[in-house]
């Protein structure tokens, strides 16, 4: 259970952040380098449950 | 006054149901159903032909519940319009801040404040969610030990033994897979739909919605697996209930001298009276469950109908992530409001499998 709610904190505060990332630069070059390496890490974090069921 | 009735009267009178009538005070519904509501009275109504509940003051406080609760969240639906129109006026004046920088940032903020109240709400949802699985439990916890001692009485003997353990067990696994697990995934996917709102870019949406999806797809198999389990457990044992029965009926009418027939009459009657007691107390029972189901249920639905009309709204104001978000939102509330639904089903079939496998004479 508390290692759910720390899977649920992290995705949380990882959209929030890109969010917030997205609102300080929200056009030019930056910005796409940015959404990328954030989707990237949001990808990684929603699917590190999955190391838990492989042996 | 007939030879039933006065049978019926005098096992009801034995009968303690305080356990079962405590658990309403602890709902939240109105004093006039808490105070006026009595099972032996609902017993004795149906003994008599008369209706269980008056129809005039369900309609009465349903009414009030529904309007009461919809004004309660309409000031949450108007907070949530004007804080919308307030960011889609900042995002329109962009070239008056000089830079994009200032406006997404308004526009941030702003969305970081309907979230926070979008949040709150729901939370309220869900635990009161919680909180009524746990109301049915306990009334589950009360009302069976007493079914299961009359269901011995009126000569289910091998049904209560079995199916004491098997229900409470059910019951107990039921419900804490719903309190533990569905409900907990269903508010992961709102604090989700809600987070994925707040930015222009859609992360996690299809997520949440997997999640929801998850939730019905394992209340639908909880429910097989525990109606089955019951169901086959109630079968097993009702045959040998039935043996039981027509064995001392045919000892009795049989094998005692002159008064063996009379024996057998009387041992008829006296079943039959303490199992017009025991379906008695199972409709009691399940009005309730639907009782303790009521004021949640009418407030999830005025929720979902504040978010719903609230989704529709703010889609001409220009705040599309806000309208798809109010909308996905209110479908995740719709699921909140579908399990505990279910649950109260799940707890009637419960009732209906210990009341359905009586023994025949």
């Amino acid at each position: 259970m508390e290692y759910v709610r720390e899977w649920v904190l992290s995705v949380l505060v990882l959209v929030v952040t890109a969010a917030f990332f997205e609102g300080i630069f929200p056009e030019g070059s930056m910005s796409r380098y940015l959404k990328y390496i954030f989707s990237l890490i949001l990808l990684a974090v929603i699917l590190s449950p999955v190391t838990l069921l492989l042996p | 006054m007939t030879d039933y009735e006065s049978i019926f009267r005098s096992q009801l009178e034995e009968m303690d149901f305080s356990g079962m009538e405590d658990i309403l005070e602890a709902a939240d519904l109105p004093q006039e159903i808490t105070q006026s509501f009595s099972v032996k009275e609902i017993i004795s109504n149906m003994l008599s032909g008369d209706a269980a509940i008056s129809q005039e003051s369900v309609f009465a406080v349903i009414k009030a519940l529904f309007f009461g609760e919809l004004r309660e969240f309409g000031v949450l639906a108007a907070e949530l319009i004007c804080i919308c129109i307030i960011a889609g006026l900042l995002s329109s004046f962009t070239s008056g801040f000089g830079s994009g920088t200032a406006s997404g940032m308004s526009s941030v903020i702003c969305s970081f404040a309907a979230a926070g109240i979008c949040m709150t709400a729901f939370y309220q949802l869900y635990q009161l969610g919680i909180q009524s699985v746990s109301l049915m439990t306990t009334l589950m916890g009360a009302s069976l030990p007493v079914i299961f001692a009359v269901t011995a009485v009126s000569g289910g003997a091998a049904s209560a033994t079995v199916l004491s353990s098997v229900i409470s067990a059910a019951v107990t696994a039921f419900s804490a897979f719903v309190r533990y697990v569905l409900m907990p995934v269903v508010f992961v996917s709102g604090i989700f739909t809600v987070a994925n709102s707040v930015g222009r870019r859609s992360y996690i949406g299809k997520t949440a919605a997997f999640l929801r999806s998850a939730a019905l797809f394992g209340m639908g198999a909880a429910i097989t697996l525990f109606t089955g389990l019951s169901v086959i457990q109630g079968m097993m044992t009702k045959s040998a209930d039935d043996l039981l029965m027509k064995t001392a009926r045919y000892s009795l009418d049989n094998l005692i001298p002159f008064v063996g027939g009379f024996a057998a009459d009387s041992l008829e009657m006296i079943v039959t009276c303490i199992r017009s007691i025991r379906g008695g107390i199972g409709i009691a029972g399940v009005i309730l469950l639907i009782l303790l189901l009521a004021g949640p249920l009418i407030k999830s639905v005025c929720i979902i109908l504040i978010f719903r009309v609230t989704s529709l709204v703010l889609e001409p104001a220009g705040s599309d992530s806000m309208s798809d978000c109010m909308g996905d939102l209110a479908s995740a509330a719709s699921v909140l409001t579908a399990l505990l639904f279910l649950s109260s089903v799940m707890f009637i079939i419960f009732f209906t499998c210990v009341l359905r496998f009586a023994p025949s004479l």
